[in-house]
């Protein structure tokens, strides 16, 4: 290794610009803080390239992450270019790593529509990547494995499209069909939820309505429509209100209570009407005598 | 990161001026006299070398450990402090 206190301003910034860290002013307070930085990165690439089938992807995370501007054209020559062409020379190595689960793209391997779709729509991730799998179209990715240099010669211009941090974590899922199938079957079971399933897989449903299709897209299922705010008050004063079944309920309760309390009250009331109708039938009698004298007297 | 210190909160409220080294977030008495020392006596003078830093934590934290022995507490205040302030008065 280089003995980095020998070098001069230049010739540590130039370094440092290899290894894709864009240094900023190399002067007295600064200098010591730079060459710090260059050995990390020199022992850190040094550890890469004798293990780089594991941090393939590390590496080239944190390098992105550094200097994206100034990659194409300083880091063609760099040593780190040598350790990933002697990757995708070893054909065998590539096809394993493709098909295990958790599976690190060096930067040539990382199918770039795959990239690209899964920016473009983000809610639907799985059946997004199990489409752009197979949309990797095989003869290229062999051309990728027969022809490393070429590879290499494009990987850093597609690198900033598609090895941001955000993306990494999307190259680790699993390469396998079935939970794609699974994502499609989801898809359709979410749109017609009450359809049975046929033996040939064939259904006929009717037409959905479109709900306010003013250039929205169109949902096949939609949230539960916001209601109006008498609805709301409607709800609200329900909520308050006593419930149906104890109105019911109390509704006997007082009918009983009034029959029974007519039972119990049939007997003595009685009394009092006939004493009331006695006491009308003897009135008239004595009206009728009280009245007599009086006629007598206006007749005498 | 307690980037809602009343520290912080003071130093971020004005153009820093001439004021002391130990007015930084996360500067105390301690790492204020050891700054000092070695020349960093005013905010300004530490704000020069975070500019010519270009800004980047990283190396500015490493600077602050390695001049002035702060924790990664005291390195994190002291750097959004002085970011913060480049926010709104650089």
């Amino acid at each position: 290794m280089v003995d980095l206190c020998s070098l001069t301003d230049n010739q540590l910034k130039h370094k440092l610009l290899r290894y894709g860290v864009k240094a900023g002013p190399i002067v007295a307070s600064t200098r010591a803080l730079y060459e710090k930085k260059l050995y990390r990165m020199m022992t850190q690439h040094l550890q890469n390239s004798v293990n780089s089938k594991d941090d393939a992807g590390k590496y080239s995370d944190s390098e992105e992450e550094k200097g994206e501007e100034e990659e194409s054209g300083s880091e063609l020559l760099g040593p780190e270019s040598v350790s990933i062409t002697d990757q995708s020379l070893n054909p065998s190595t590539v096809g394993l790593k493709y098909q295990s689960n958790e599976t690190f793209y060096p930067q040539c391997f990382a199918p770039p529509m795959r990239q690209i779709e899964n920016r473009l729509s983000p809610q639907s991730k799985s059946a997004e990547t199990e489409r752009s799998y197979s949309q990797t179209p095989l003869a290229s990715r062999a051309q990728w494995v027969s022809n490393p240099i070429k590879c290499f010669n494009r990987s850093p211009v597609n690198e900033s499209l598609y090895l941001t941090p955000e993306c990494l974590p999307l190259q680790k899922q699993p390469t396998t069909i079935e939970p794609a199938i699974e994502s499609v079957t989801d898809v359709l079971m979410e749109m017609f939820p009450d359809t049975a399933m046929t033996p040939t897989g064939i259904t006929a449903t009717k037409r959905r309505s479109i709900k306010g299709a003013a250039g929205r897209p169109v949902q096949f299922k939609y949230p539960d429509t916001p209601l109006s705010p008498a609805t709301l008050e409607r709800q609200e004063i329900q909520q308050r209100l006593v419930p149906l079944w104890v109105q019911i309920v109390v509704f006997f309760l007082v009918v009983a209570l009034l029959y029974v309390m007519y039972i119990s009250m049939e007997e003595p009331l009685e009394n009092p009407f006939s004493t009331l109708l006695s006491s009308l039938s003897q009135e008239p009698s004595s009206d009728d005598l009280a009245l007599v004298p009086n006629s007598q007297d206006t007749h005498t | 990161m307690s980037s809602t210190s009343q520290k912080h909160k003071e130093f971020v409220a004005e153009p820093m001026g001439e004021k002391p080294v130990m007015a930084l977030a996360g500067i105390g008495d301690v790492l204020g006299r050891r700054l000092e020392e070695k020349g960093f006596d005013k905010a300004y003078v530490v704000l020069g070398q975070f500019l010519v830093l270009k800004k980047d934590e990283e190396l500015f934290r490493e600077w602050l450990k390695d001049t002035c022995g702060a924790n990664s507490k005291q390195q994190g205040d002291c750097y959004g402090c002085l970011r913060e302030w480049c926010d709104s008065f650089l």
